[in-house]
């Protein structure tokens, strides 16, 4: 096994070649709390300890199969998710729920994912199990696979897997009732590595990353991959961490020279929002960070012009905002950069394609960089499939070698996304139709919205559909009038929520307390902030003829003053 | 240096904050009543560990919020916490 790191045909190969070259040099460093010590590991005892998990992979017969990875933000991750990759077994990332909520999400994953088997730590284990005992669900069914595991015996040698194998599958925020898995392939991995390397000029022994989580293709193809690839340093702390106190990621950055750290929009704001004024930041040194990628939810100018405008102090250098786009059904990245060019914006041009809406009120667009070279990229009419004249908006499609294989048990999904031909071409190859919206400009990408309703709300999808479902099945709710739209409050995307509530209650209930039932019901639901709530009289909400919703139109309702709250 | 605990000034630190995400916050009309009920997203629990991090000049888990949901239940959890033996600057609230 030897090869130039752009010459692996695996990204395991290129790990293990690290290894063998550079054993000393520190693979990855995790930082769990504060200030207290940091766990590292070189790529020597990282190999080490990948191959001896492979091999209890191995001796239990799943390479080919699904293994589950449940996991907290942690170096164990890293192990056992490139452990799959060397024994061939597919890897499934997943959420450690914390809630109730968030373990039927995770049981629904898990059926999907159709893994029998959970790689884990021995108090990961215990926690689960009693959210297992509480949802009546048999906790014996899964093997579950932590540091007790017994080993076997002597070390074998065997083949890594193949390109083409699927290497990991990556479930994807999308709607609560139904999971989908993106199968990603070995191939995939390395042309995505690829992307992002010649995209960011990133360069040997990158040091990258920051607080997003393991489980997700930003955090994990671009914060752990990317580095590792480059037999450079993965620097990482909880994202949890970073909520409390964002600082801490700044630090992060500042204290291990990071050079590449990607946040969605939120992240950035989040550091303007809630680091005070008062707080001592002296030590703070961030000329370090050249790319800092700003991904996986609408850019805004605003917020990296307010980070800017903070932290420039620190030595932040505004031009190192990288906005960039990408999703899972890609891997990751698809456009991106060039490095240096800062926040580069432009005037939303007229919208062809229909149904469509922006996201956001604001007519100016934050270009999400140039298209990298390994995409064909068109944007085509959603309703005819044909591609719109040069500059006008609409559906982006995409083909390319880092385009996934598809979606896990779902070939019917798959063929109507991964698929797609033009309506003028017959032979060649299909595209994968994204879903979103936006424009090309010479060369580079703008994205304007979700051609499907969408909210999104700190990176996260949210459909309006889920959370009104959850409204319309409150008792007080007439049952089938509630709508949920984005607006902007105090230029933040803010939730707004109209829900027709039944007369009788109107006239009788405590408007504090019915306001409560509602706004608890969605945040434990959904964990999200409900900005505007209004409960209406049955037939309030603006309808069109044939009885469907106003969304537009409902949208107004939270910007103006409000309708007569009843 | 950890700072002294008192309760009348944790009440007003996380008052401050619940207020500037639920605008018609009471801290005493609201004083048992669950966070979430008030309209507080899981990133507003752990933003409260911070206020009280920021506060107490201590470590707290980012997930004390959600294992105590109201102001009174928080409070007294770090009282408890934090009184049988005195602050220390190593000190991580569970």
């Amino acid at each position: 096994m030897d090869c130039s790191a752009s010459q692996c045909a695996t990204f395991i190969e290129s790990v293990f070649n690290h290894a063998e070259r550079n054993g000393d040099h520190i693979a990855v460093v995790f930082q769990p709390h504060g200030d207290s010590e940091a766990q590292m590991l070189s790529y020597r005892e990282l190999k080490d300890r990948v191959t001896s998990q492979a091999e209890v992979l191995r001796s239990r017969g799943l390479p080919g199969k699904p293994v589950a990875l449940l996991y907290p933000t942690s170096i164990d991750f890293v192990v056992g998710f490139l452990a799959c990759l060397c024994a061939g077994a597919i890897a499934v990332p997943l959420n450690l729920s914390r809630n109730a909520k968030q373990f039927e999400r995770l049981v629904d994953v898990l059926s999907d994912s159709q893994a029998s088997s959970v790689m884990t730590t021995e108090s990961t284990r215990q926690s689960m199990w009693h959210f297992f005992a509480e949802a009546g669900r048999d906790f014996s069914l899964l093997d579950w696979i932590d540091e007790s595991a017994p080993r076997p015996d002597g070390s074998h040698y065997w083949d890594l897997p193949d390109a083409k194998d699927l290497a990991f599958i990556q479930y994807t925020s999308g709607s609560t009732s139904q999971p989908k898995g993106v199968m990603v392939s070995h191939a995939n991995i390395v042309a995505n590595q690829e992307a992002i390397r010649t995209a960011c000029n990133h360069s040997e022994r990158l040091v990258a990353g920051g607080w997003l989580p393991q489980f997700h293709d930003m955090g994990l193809i671009g914060h752990m991959m990317q580095p590792l690839y480059l037999g450079g340093t993965y620097v990482f702390m909880p994202p949890m961490t970073f909520m409390q106190r964002p600082r801490r990621w700044l630090e992060l950055i500042s204290r291990y020279r990071i050079h590449s750290s990607a946040a969605p929009d939120f992240g950035y704001q989040h550091c303007v929002n809630a680091i005070s004024d008062r707080e001592d930041l002296s030590t703070l040194d961030l000329s370090c960070w050249k790319v800092a990628l700003n991904g996986s939810e609408p850019v805004d100018a605003k917020t990296m012009r307010r980070f800017a405008e903070r932290f420039s102090e620190y030595k932040f250098d505004s031009n190192a905002f990288f906005p960039c786009y990408g999703m899972a059904e890609t891997t990751l990245f698809v456009s991106g950069g060039p490095p240096g060019q800062g926040v580069k914006t432009a005037s939303l041009p007229v919208i062809s394609g229909g149904s469509s809406s922006s996201n956001s009120s604001a007519s100016e667009v934050v270009s999400c960089g140039k298209v990298s070279d390994q995409f064909d990229c068109r944007i085509v009419d959603p309703e005819t499939r044909t591609v719109c004249a040069a500059g006008t908006v609409g559906e982006i499609w995409l083909r390319g070698s880092s385009v996934t294989q598809g979606y896990w048990q779902s070939t019917d999904q798959t063929r109507e996304a991964f698929s797609v031909p033009l309506a003028d071409s017959d032979h060649q190859q299909g595209f994968l139709r994204t879903g979103d919206l936006g424009f090309l400009q010479g060369n580079e990408l703008y994205v304007t919205g979700r051609r499907k309703e969408v909210i999104i709300l700190r990176g996260r999808n949210l459909y309006p559909y889920d959370i009104e479902r959850t409204c319309n099945e409150q008792p007080a709710a007439s049952g089938h009038g509630a709508v949920a739209v984005a607006f902007e409050k105090n230029d933040e995307p803010t939730l707004g929520v109209v829900v027709e509530v039944k007369k009788s209650v109107l006239a009788s209930a405590d408007m504090d307390t019915l306001r409560q039932d509602f706004i608890e019901a969605i945040t434990s639901e959904h964990g999200i902030i409900v900005g505007d709530l209004l409960l209406v009289k049955p037939g309030t909400i603006p309808r069109t003829t044939s009885g469907k919703f106003r969304r537009l139109e409902c949208r107004t309702l939270f910007q103006s003053t409000p309708i007569a709250e009843t | 240096m950890p700072s002294k605990f008192s309760r009348e000034s944790l009440i007003q630190a996380l008052s401050g904050y619940i207020k500037t995400k639920v605008p018609d916050f009471d801290p005493e009309k609201h004083a048992d009543t669950s966070f979430s009920r008030l309209g507080l997203d899981s990133l507003g629990h752990v933003e409260l560990s911070g206020v009280l991090e920021r506060q107490l000049n201590i470590s707290v888990s980012p997930e004390v919020a959600f294992n105590y949901p109201t102001i009174n239940a928080l409070i007294d959890h770090m009282e408890t916490q934090l009184s049988s033996n005195d602050i220390k600057e190593e000190s991580y609230v569970e």
